[in-house]
This record gives C-alpha cells, sequence and structure tokens, in this order.
C-alpha cells in the first residue's frame, strides 16, 4: 500500500478516537424506562437520561406560580417521580406516553425537557402493559 | 375514471417507460445505433408525463376528498384549507416518493435534451452518442427503483375498502407553518439535481473521458446545491416558527442525515473548479460526486426504517431497508468502476499548499472530514445498539463541540482561498493576507475588548476578515480594469460584475456564509429566556421587557381550535429595544392530535428576536391565566437574511448572459 493511503487512514482513525474520547462518550443520552434504571441505578445517576413512559393517571401537579410540574412515571411494574423545571409543553395528558430528558438525583428524576408522545397512530395503553410493551410503545409513537 | 384507476395506470406505465428507456440506453450503447438513443430520449418524455398523471391524480384525488384512495383516508381531511390540501402529497411516505420521482423524470427529460444522437456533440455542452446511453441509463435506472418502490412497496393509490368518510388530516406539524409547503419541494429538487453530474460522472468513467463532465455539469450542481441550500433554510425557518422551542437547528438525526449531501455536494464544487481549471483532483471528483448521490438516498434510508428516533420519522416499513439495499449497491458499483480506471484518472500535476487550488482542496477536506463526523455521530446510536443493546442518542453538543472549530477553520480559507492566485504564490499576495490578518487579529480583539465572549469575538473577527477578503479582492479587480482601459471605476466594477459572474457571485455567496456563522454565533451565545404565569391585567418585568397579558381567547377554525394569548410588550431597557407591540402566541389544538400545539408569535428585528410561546392556560378564583415563556435571541433575522444572499448569489452564477467570457480552456487536460 502506498504511504498516502497510509496516511488517510490514519487521519480517519485519529479523527474517529479523537471524537471518541472527545465527548462522543459524554455526550450518549440513554433511552430508559424506570424498570431498566432499578435495573442498574448506579449506571444512569448523574448523566443525561431519557426516562420512557406513561404518565400515571391522578398523579400531575402542576404549580403555576414555581412552574413546576410533577408526576409519576410508569411503565407499567415500576415507577419513578419526576419534577420538571419548566411548564410542561401544554400537551400533558394523563396516560400518555412522555420521554422525559434530565437527570436522576436521589429518589426522583429532575426533567429539563419534556416530549410528549405523539402521532395520528397514538393509543392510550390499556391497563396491565409490561415495560417491553410500554417500551416499544413509545418508540414506535415518534 | 377514478383518481385511484388514474394513479396505478399512469405509475405502471411511467415504470414500464423507464424499464424501455433503460433497455433503449443498453441497445445504443451496444448497438452504437443512434436511433435506439433517439427513442430513449423520446421515452425519457413519455415516462415524464406518466409520472405527472400519476402526480396529478394524487392532487386530483385530494381535492375531491376521495377517500378511497387509502393515502386520501390517512392523510387527508376534507376540512383542511385548500394550501394544505394542495401540499398533502409530501406529507407522508408514498407521496414524497412520488414527488421525489415526478422531479427525477422531470430532470432527466431536461438532460435528454442535451443529447445528440448522431456524429459528435454539435453545440456547447452537448452530450456525444458514446456517453449518453449511459448518462440517460444511469438517470433511467434511479427511475425504475423510485417507481418499482412505488408499485410494489409504497403504493400511493392503495385502495380502502369500504372507503371511510372523514381522514385525519396531515400531520398538524405539517399544518401549522406555509413554510411546510416549500421546504421539502426544495430539498427533493436539492436532492434529485445530484444525479445528473452524478450520471454523467459515471459515463466519463466508463468511456474513460474523464476531464469534461465536470465543466458539462457545473450548472446541474449550482442549481442542486442551491436548492438544498434554500431547503434547508427554509427547513431551519419552519422549525424556529413550528416547533416553540426557539431554535432552529437541534441535530436532528434526519437534518444530520440531509445536512451530509450538502457538505459533500459543497466539497464536490469547490474540487471541481479545481479540475475545471487545472485538470486536478479527478479522483476526488468522482469520489465526492458518488458520495453525494449517495448520500441524498441515505436520509431516506434513515427516515423511513425506523432505526433512528426523529421528528422526521414517518415510521417503519419495508421502504427503508430497499433504499439502503440501492444506495450500497450504487456506491459498490461506482466505486468498482472508480477503481477500474483509478491509474488513469491520478493527476498529473501536484497542488501547491498556498494556491488557489491548495485552499480549495484544504476546504474540500474539511467539509469531507465533517461530513465523516456527523455520519459517525448520527448512527453512532446504531453502534451502541448493536454492541450492547442500550438505546442511546447522541446529544446535541457534541455535535456543537465538533462543529465550531470546522467553522473557524472554514471561515479562514473561505476569506485567503479567492485571495490566493492559482498554482503558486506571488509576492503581492503576502501583502493582503498581512492585511487580512490584521483584520482578523483586530477584529477579534476589539470584540473581546467590548466584552464579547471568545467565540462571538471569534466570528465577528472573521467576518470582518471575509468582508475585508471580498473587498480587497473586487477592489483589485476594478482597479486593475480601470487602468489598463482607461475607464472609471464604477464602469470598471459593472463590466467585471457582468463578465465574471462566477467569481462575483461566489463572493456574494461567501459573504452570505460569513454572516451566517455571524448570526449562529451570537444566537447561541447570547439568547435568553424566562417565564412566567400571569392573570389577566397582570403585569411583569424581565430581559429587558415590559409583558402584559391583555386578554386570553378562544377561536373556532375549521381544521383547529385555537387559543390565543393577547400580550401587549414594551421594552425597558436596550435588549427591549424594537420589543414594542402586541403579540398572539396561541396553542392550537386538532382534533386528530390528543395534545395542542404551540404556534410562537415572533417579532423579528435588526437587533433581537422577541419570541413568546403560550405554554398553558387555564382558570381559577383570581381568573384567567396564562403561562407566557418569552425567548429573546439576537441576530436570527440577519441567518435568515445569510440563506437569502447565498440563494442570490447562486442565482446570480446561474443567470443566463449573453456577456459570459469565453470558456477557458482547462489547463494540463488530458480529455
Amino acid at each position: 500500500m502506498k504511504p498516502k493511503y497510509i496516511l488517510g487512514i490514519l487521519v480517519i482513525l485519529a479523527a474517529l478516537a479523537y471524537m471518541i474520547f472527545g465527548g462522543l462518550g459524554q455526550n450518549l443520552v440513554y433511552f430508559i424506562t424506570p424498570s431498566e434504571y432499578f435495573q442498574q441505578q448506579s449506571r444512569y445517576q448523574n448523566r443525561p437520561v431519557r426516562l420512557g413512559g406513561i404518565v400515571k393517571a391522578g398523579t400531575v401537579r402542576y404549580n403555576k406560580e414555581t412552574l413546576e410540574l410533577r408526576f409519576i412515571l410508569s411503565d407499567g411494574v415500576s415507577e419513578i417521580p419526576v419534577e420538571s423545571k419548566g411548564t410542561p409543553p401544554a400537551l400533558f395528558k394523563e396516560k400518555q406516553g412522555v420521554v422525559v430528558e434530565g437527570r436522576f438525583q436521589g429518589q426522583s428524576f429532575q426533567g429539563d425537557n419534556l416530549l410528549v408522545k405523539h402521532s395520528e397512530s397514538y393509543q392510550a395503553p390499556k391497563e396491565g402493559w409490561t415495560p417491553d410493551q410500554v417500551r416499544k410503545l413509545i418508540e414506535e409513537t415518534k | 375514471m377514478t383518481p385511484g384507476l388514474l394513479g396505478g395506470f399512469s405509475l405502471v406505465a411511467a415504470l414500464l417507460f423507464s424499464v424501455i428507456g433503460l433497455g433503449l440506453c443498453f441497445f445504443a450503447y451496444f448497438q452504437r445505433d443512434g436511433r435506439y438513443l433517439e427513442a430513449a430520449k423520446r421515452t425519457s418524455g413519455l415516462a415524464l408525463l406518466a409520472a405527472l398523471a400519476a402526480f396529478g391524480a394524487l392532487e386530483w384525488a385530494l381535492l375531491t376528498d376521495d377517500f378511497s384512495v387509502q393515502y386520501v383516508a390517512l392523510h387527508h381531511s376534507s376540512t383542511s384549507p385548500l394550501w394544505v390540501k394542495l401540499v398533502t402529497p409530501w406529507a407522508a411516505l408514498e407521496g414524497s416518493i412520488l414527488l421525489w420521482a415526478t422531479l427525477q423524470t422531470l430532470y432527466t427529460w431536461i438532460v435528454s435534451w442535451r443529447v445528440h444522437t448522431r456524429g459528435l456533440p454539435g453545440g456547447k455542452n452537448g452530450l456525444d452518442p458514446y456517453r449518453a446511453p449511459i448518462a440517460l441509463g444511469v438517470l433511467f435506472t434511479v427511475q425504475v427503483f423510485f417507481f418499482a418502490v412505488m408499485v410494489f412497496l409504497a403504493h400511493p393509490f392503495n385502495a380502502v375498502i369500504p372507503p371511510p368518510t372523514e381522514g385525519p388530516g396531515p400531520n398538524p406539524l405539517l399544518q401549522n407553518h406555509w413554510m411546510m409547503a416549500v421546504h421539502p419541494v426544495l430539498m427533493y429538487l436539492g436532492f434529485v439535481g445530484f444525479s445528473v453530474p452524478f450520471a454523467y460522472a459515471v459515463a466519463a468513467m466508463i468511456t474513460r473521458r474523464y476531464q469534461s463532465w465536470v465543466h458539462e455539469t457545473r450548472w446541474w450542481t449550482m442549481i442542486a446545491w442551491g436548492f438544498l441550500t434554500a431547503g434547508k433554510m427554509a427547513g431551519a425557518w419552519w422549525s424556529y416558527e413550528v416547533l416553540g422551542w426557539g431554535g432552529y437547528w437541534a441535530w436532528d438525526p434526519v437534518e444530520n442525515a440531509s445536512f451530509l449531501p450538502w457538505l459533500l455536494a459543497t466539497a464536490f464544487l469547490h474540487t471541481s473548479m479545481v479540475q475545471e481549471r487545472r485538470g486536478l483532483l479527478r479522483s476526488w471528483n468522482f469520489s465526492l460526486v458518488i458520495l453525494t448521490f449517495v448520500a441524498t438516498f441515505f436520509m431516506t434510508f434513515l427516515t423511513r426504517s425506523g432505526v433512528i428516533q426523529s421528528v422526521h420519522a414517518f415510521g417503519e416499513g419495508p421502504v427503508g431497508p430497499v433504499f439502503l439495499a440501492f444506495l450500497l449497491s450504487v456506491a459498490f458499483v461506482s466505486f468498482y468502476l472508480l477503481s477500474r480506471v483509478s491509474s488513469e484518472v491520478k493527476d498529473v500535476g501536484e497542488v501547491r499548499l498556498l494556491s488557489r487550488e491548495g485552499a480549495l482542496l484544504g476546504g474540500a477536506i474539511l467539509f469531507t472530514v465533517l461530513t465523516f463526523v456527523v455520519l459517525v455521530g448520527t448512527v453512532w446510536p446504531l453502534v451502541v445498539e448493536a454492541l450492547n443493546g442500550a438505546k442511546v442518542s447522541v446529544g446535541a453538543p457534541f455535535f456543537n463541540q465538533m462543529a465550531a472549530p470546522f467553522g473557524v477553520f472554514m471561515l479562514l480559507l473561505m476569506g485567503i482561498g479567492p485571495v490566493l492566485p492559482w498554482r503558486q504564490s506571488k509576492p503581492q499576495v503576502i501583502r493582503n493576507l498581512l492585511i487580512l490578518l490584521a483584520v482578523l487579529l483586530i477584529g477579534t480583539l476589539a470584540s473581546l475588548i467590548w466584552g464579547w465572549t471568545l467565540g462571538v469575538s471569534l466570528a465577528v473577527g472573521l467576518f470582518l476578515y471575509n468582508l475585508a477578503a471580498v473587498g480587497l479582492m473586487v477592489d483589485q479587480g476594478v482597479r486593475e480594469r480601470a487602468r489598463s482601459l482607461g475607464i472609471s471605476a464604477a464602469r470598471a466594477l459593472a463590466d467585471l460584475a457582468v463578465t465574471n459572474k462566477r467569481r462575483f457571485g461566489s463572493h456574494i455567496v461567501h459573504v452570505g456564509v460569513a454572516l451566517g456563522c455571524l448570526a449562529i454565533a451570537f444566537s447561541q451565545a447570547y439568547r435568553v429566556e424566562a417565564q412566567k404565569t400571569l392573570y389577566i391585567g397582570e403585569t411583569w418585568k424581565k430581559v429587558g421587557l415590559e409583558v402584559r397579558l391583555l386578554d386570553l381567547r378562544q377561536v373556532q377554525e375549521p381544521n383547529r381550535i385555537a387559543t390565543i394569548a393577547v400580550v401587549d410588550v414594551r421594552g425597558t431597557s436596550r435588549q427591549g429595544l424594537w420589543a414594542e407591540g402586541q403579540y398572539r402566541p396561541r396553542l392550537n389544538v386538532y382534533p386528530v392530535m390528543n395534545q395542542p400545539l404551540p404556534s410562537p408569535s415572533v417579532k423579528y428585528t435588526l437587533g433581537n428576536d422577541y419570541y413568546f410561546i403560550l405554554q398553558q392556560f387555564g382558570q381559577d378564583e383570581r381568573g384567567l391565566w396564562a403561562t407566557v415563556r418569552v425567548i429573546v435571541t439576537p441576530l436570527v433575522l440577519w441567518l435568515w437574511v445569510a440563506g437569502m444572499i447565498m440563494v442570490l448569489g447562486t442565482l446570480y452564477i446561474l443567470w443566463p448572459s449573453g456577456l459570459r467570457a469565453p470558456a477557458k480552456a482547462p489547463g494540463g487536460a488530458t480529455a
């Protein structure tokens, strides 16, 4: 092989290494459900996470003075209390699939950004769903 | 005759004509017979007519609310406004592919005008009978692919039995802003445009005539690049106006995927000039045009396969893998053809670092590396999932961190590149470089002293540096011409602007790019936001504004119910300059969605943009209340201006004129 090509490959490898060590790892945002969190709690502490699940009925509390939103996110088996700074994007309903971007702090989840899963084909899950089904539902309704 | 019948029939006809056209190209190539080529030319016209009939049939079905067509039943509602009905063909998968395919038949037909069926090419940029069957054949192959996908996998005219009486309408995000009518069309016009240089390149590799294709397709490249730039700007603007987060670029996987062909095309645009002028970088040009073309399909694979989460994703289906298979085969065949002739396309001259071609090559390398970085970041979640099964996404900070240094290098090269002469540096150039360097340093330092952040100061310095570079070049050209011809400076400027449109146009585009980078730097660094719940009549002072909630009202519209907050705003400090006025942010509820969609109210000013969003509303014992969020972002307006300048510069280059300078013979060419 000619030195030119070897040089080219080295440059590409160096660029790849720079990316991987220089930020790709830290900027990976895991997408998990509450059950998956409880399986490996330490892994997800204090790093950005996207937590997906269904908003549990009767748990949504919105304080319009402090703009704090609290609710319980469930995947049918495990539940996690979520506190979200800022308003929900008004578009927030119980029993709805949501993805919250944020971090775990202690036992609750601090959300920065809340994405509601909406689509024409969206259907609210029935009772008794498994975490896998919830996860699939959330992934499929984009 | 029903729309479904006409559509289904036309699709099959378009597929047949494309297959026949491809077959005729084969015969024309192997039999060396111009009559086959003549027939292939005619077939491209027939395929266009069939495609237009199919597209017309879809519009017909939408406009007459024909819910027996599945696409209409799933993505249309009889209550939508007329413009929404007209743009619904590209609101979902099948219609988008139909639009794409129709544009492809249009471009193939236009290419066929250039084909000469006998003898050597007459006229300018003609396609001779040796290359024409291959170039047309490549375009017919692409058409066959699209129409086969529609006929066999994603048929826009599948019937529903029994037909429903009403449909849900297109995705509300698409109905919320008229920009959605133009963004996809512009993108597809750009994507399809790259098929033409690609087809010429394949013909060049097979017939072993490596030089002329770049020159012959430069207009196509410019047109496609212009459309893609306009399309990306329209998409960013739509995101800003509709998604209600006050941003314009989120490094969403599909944004990234459509960024890749733009980056590669930009690299190709620049290396192709080196080949035109000096006959160098030929293997670069072949590789870049192949990659650009392949990248246009990559985006469709990502959006349609469901492998990646994105606001653009239309859901899973068999279409994604088929696109992946197609793009991989195209890449494999093309690079095989290139490897076959690699020893012949090798460059005969050398590229010096400090020369025009050196800077152009440097720019191309920069764009290619960024393409690679964005590609890796975009598909990294797939790699992680394959390795340990975890679902991850790559955050925007990674891309920002990677793109910022790239932007600095790009702006540096963009300034000096056009100042450097071809082949090798001359002494007087050193003086110009020193002037530019001084402008850069002074601009950056002055901005730092003024108190701006390092990134913003650098952006200001680089902006001034680029303006100075363009100023220097125009000034020198004008002086020389005025002196040698003894005419006034204004006259010389007008002459140059007409005779050297390509150079002037590129100056315009470059000023647009520098301005855009400045706007991005300021809007990223100095954005402020605040939010509060207000009762009617209540006043709130924050971020230099005095905000007063006047009213909260509900309006019933044909396709939606809107809640509108009427907000009165006055500026109380410099930050609130020009903010004065009434804002009406709204929440639109579309019956098909189970939650409302915010529609922000934005005031664009030359300084700050004032962006109001209605977040939440309700009523309690104190009365009606609304949670209002305000985002103040500087210089966003200039990003749209920059986009328009870039497109205008491209148009300026493309604008036909009788005074065009005679084409220069490519130096060192062995065509």
